[in-house]
């Protein structure tokens, strides 16, 4: 087994290759369960998931895209962002200094400003558990399925899809 | 590093949970990939296992009150002290003045060697702390299985049941979404996260599930497809029932239809604290639609404690009372001692007579893993242990028994319930001959019932009940909490995440009132007046107001007297509102 600078196993790296947490909104019952798990599953950083809320409607994860071009890496000053070879931006705990440029630069407001000590909280997308061959923790808990963890061409197909199968002609309005 | 499974007790749904074990310590949750019926899904409950095991605030060591302050003490003076207190009161008073209270989220073991410990001592007083819909729930039957629901062609939701029950939100939605035409409908006076799914949100009344069910019953008949139902329903009005209810003939008939034409179809029965009359009613009718409608059609009822269906037959048998006569019979001086053993009936039942009388007893002794309300008066605090830290077994919502192994041995001096009782017992050092003195024989059902023509004419009439300048109050469950909050309020993430403090008022009320939102408004009920923040919604209809049931201070604003049936009653509260000036 082949270990590189990002502590990931290569094989685990080709395994993973491009995958994210897809958010499937129409399943989302706003049961926080998700934070839950991101708050327990890493106990040094006690990290939490945020959530915007759509009107009363819906109360949608924030969960890291992992963007393609990462803005939070673009704006790190002590290089503390890195994009790994599976695609996952990963923050390095030792090198972040918490000056909060990445917190600015999210475009999506990921990245919550809430520290402990002088370390921001970044989704890994569950690193240590991927090493292990199992899903993020967020992933595995999801009580309605709405979380999976997939690779993005399935993403793709996917959001297409997004209130199609549902019965108002959009996919917040359904729940009204 | 070892994976160690246990079973999550804190709704009735007996999750598999996992924990990290490193060196015997929990380091943290983890996922049971194959176990169990719901796969790894858990709720956000089903994560606290590991900080529950571990808690910085959990009571470490027994506890001794001197000159007001609590200080540590071996386990040997503990239950010395409490063994001659309770001498001391039984001398004065008799062993009828001992009133013993534990709580579901217990094994089944330990209800029963509870059981046995009154008995041996001859303490009349025993009871546990259920939640007020949970009795009746599970007095009336069984329940089916989750299966049910995964299968349905139809789903009738009564309650939130996404956020009571959360794990079975895939059920729910793979049900709705697995085959065209499938339906699910929801009754709830509240659009709730349920509802957001339901292919109709059957928004009624606060407290009229149990008319929607005896319309459903009167459609199913008139539609002539279902099975011969009882004569009584020839004489309910259905109109009557229809407009108590605030909804339509038409949806009532679209639902008896969906449901009866299904192939196969699950009514699902999980009412809040407070907000549903006559939930035995509600749970006795649910179960007639799904007989009436013929094969495969299932009724599921789903309790808020970890193992009610397991206490049931303990509470029967030994005799137990109702929680609410033994708070009844607290706040009446009957009891000059209250050996609290896991729950705590002053957050789960506030009140300010309810506390004046706890204080004025002359022993209140403890068994908890935390300082809740009970524990800040008692003068003896005994450092119990959760179900993770020892074997058991309960039984879950669908009568299907779940073991687990313990993960790990009681953390620092904390003792498990049967061992903390046996050192209780062996302190007392009684003669043999006390021995069985115990009990008069088990509860009774109430005899000359009512029938069910005249509790649904019971419900009707309460429905009208409410006064002008009123609002009805119902309570709110949340995914992050259990029951009253007891253990879950002591849990950072849950405190967080599900704060207290709140109730949610219509778009419409708060015109009418000049509230706007997170105003602190006061809220008056007959039993307590209580400040709270407004959070205006347009998910209640007008008339309507809800407070978290995990948040001790608003549950203050229901009334805690036992209802006719003797049991709390279940329906919803009124109270008025006005902005804090």
């Amino acid at each position: 087994m082949v270990r590189n600078g990002t502590g990931l196993r290569s094989s685990v790296q080709e395994a993973v290759a491009m995958k994210r947490v897809f958010v499937n909104i129409d399943r989302c019952i706003a049961c926080r369960t998700c934070s839950a798990a991101c708050n327990y599953s890493h106990p040094e950083l006690r990290p939490t998931i945020g959530y915007g809320e759509l009107r009363q409607d819906a109360r949608l994860p924030f969960i890291c895209r992992h963007c393609e071009d990462p803005q939070c890496l673009a704006a790190c000053p002590r290089d503390a962002i890195r994009k790994l070879d599976n695609g996952a931006v990963k923050r390095m705990n030792l090198l972040c200094t918490g000056c909060g440029s990445c917190i600015i630069a999210c475009p999506f407001g990921v990245i919550e400003p809430e520290v402990k000590s002088y370390i921001i909280t970044k989704c890994d997308l569950c690193a240590a558990r991927l090493e292990e061959g199992r899903l993020p923790a967020c992933v595995l808990s999801c009580p309605s399925g709405a979380l999976s963890f997939e690779d993005d061409d399935s993403i793709a197909e996917k959001t297409v899809m997004i209130g199609s199968s549902m019965t108002g002609h959009h996919p917040f309005f359904r729940r009204v | 590093m070892d994976i160690k499974q246990s079973k999550c007790l804190l709704c009735s749904l007996g999750c598999d949970v996992a924990f990290r074990v490193q060196n015997e310590a929990v380091t943290g949750p983890e996922f049971c990939e194959e176990a169990g019926p719901h796969s790894a899904r858990v709720c956000a409950r089903g994560l606290y296992g590991a900080e529950l095991l571990g808690h910085p605030q959990r009571v470490a060591n027994p506890l001794l009150r001197t000159n007001g302050a609590l200080r540590d003490a071996s386990w040997s003076a503990a239950t010395d002290k409490l063994a001659s207190a309770l001498k001391a009161v039984v001398v004065a008073h008799g062993w009828q003045a001992v009133a013993v209270v534990t709580e579901p989220t217990r094994s089944t073991a330990e209800l029963e060697a509870v059981d046995c410990f009154a008995r041996r001592l001859g303490i009349r007083a025993v009871s546990c702390a259920f939640e007020p819909q949970d009795w009746p729930l599970v007095s009336v039957a069984g329940s089916a299985g989750a299966g049910a629901i995964t299968e349905a062609n139809c789903v009738i939701v009564l309650g939130d049941v996404f956020y009571s029950h959360a794990v079975l939100a895939k059920d729910i939605i793979d049900a709705k979404y697995t085959m065209r035409g499938n339906s699910l409908f929801v009754v709830d006076p509240r659009r709730s996260n349920t509802a957001w799914y339901a292919s109709e949100h059957v928004q009624t009344q606060p407290g009229a599930e149990a008319l929607v069910l005896a319309a459903m019953l009167k459609a199913l008949k008139a539609s002539g497809k279902a099975n011969p139902l009882p004569g009584w329903l020839d004489a309910l009005d259905e109109q009557a029932l229809l407009d108590a209810a605030g909804v339509g003939r038409d949806v009532v008939a679209r639902m008896a239809r969906s449901f009866v034409d299904a192939g196969k179809a699950a009514i699902v029965v999980a009412p809040p604290a407070r907000g549903v009359h006559d939930v035995a009613l509600v749970a006795q009718l649910a179960q007639l639609v799904a007989a009436a409608c013929g094969e495969q059609k299932e009724c599921v009822l789903l309790p808020s404690g970890g193992n009610v269906r397991g206490a049931q037959p303990v509470v029967s048998a030994g005799g137990w009372l109702p929680v609410s006569s033994l708070v009844a019979g607290i706040m009446a001086g009957r009891y000059r001692a209250l050996l609290n053993l896991g729950a705590d009936v002053l957050s789960s039942y506030p009140s300010t007579e309810l506390s004046a009388a706890v204080r004025g007893m002359d022993l209140v002794a403890s068994l908890s893993l935390f300082h809740g309300e009970v524990e800040s008066l008692s003068s003896i605090i005994l450092a119990g242990a959760s179900w993770y830290e020892s074997e058991g077994s309960a039984t879950l919502f669908d009568s299907s028994i779940a073991r687990w192994q313990s993960i790990g041995a009681p953390s620092w001096g904390c003792r498990t319930l049967p061992d903390v009782l046996s050192l209780i017992e062996a302190s007392l050092d009684l003669p043999a001959a006390q021995a069985g003195a115990n009990k008069s024989a088990a509860p009774s059902q109430a005899t000359g019932a009512p029938s069910v023509e005249s509790r649904v004419n019971a419900v009707l009439a309460a429905m009208s009940g409410a006064k002008s300048g009123e609002l009805a109050l119902i309570s709110l469950p949340a995914s992050g909490h259990s029951g009253s909050g007891e253990l879950t309020g002591w849990m950072q993430w849950a405190r967080e995440m599900f704060p207290g403090g709140f109730c949610e008022v219509s778009v419409q009320d708060c015109e009418a009132l000049g509230i706007a939102d997170r105003d602190a408004v006061m809220v008056e009920s007959a039993t307590a007046s209580v400040q709270l923040e407004a959070r205006v919604t347009d998910r209640l209809e007008p008339g309507v107001l809800a407070v978290p049931a995990y948040d001790a201070n608003a549950r203050a604003l229901f009334s805690w007297q036992p209802g006719s049936d003797g049991w709390f009653a279940t329906g919803p509260g009124c109270v008025r509102v006005c902005r804090k000036q």
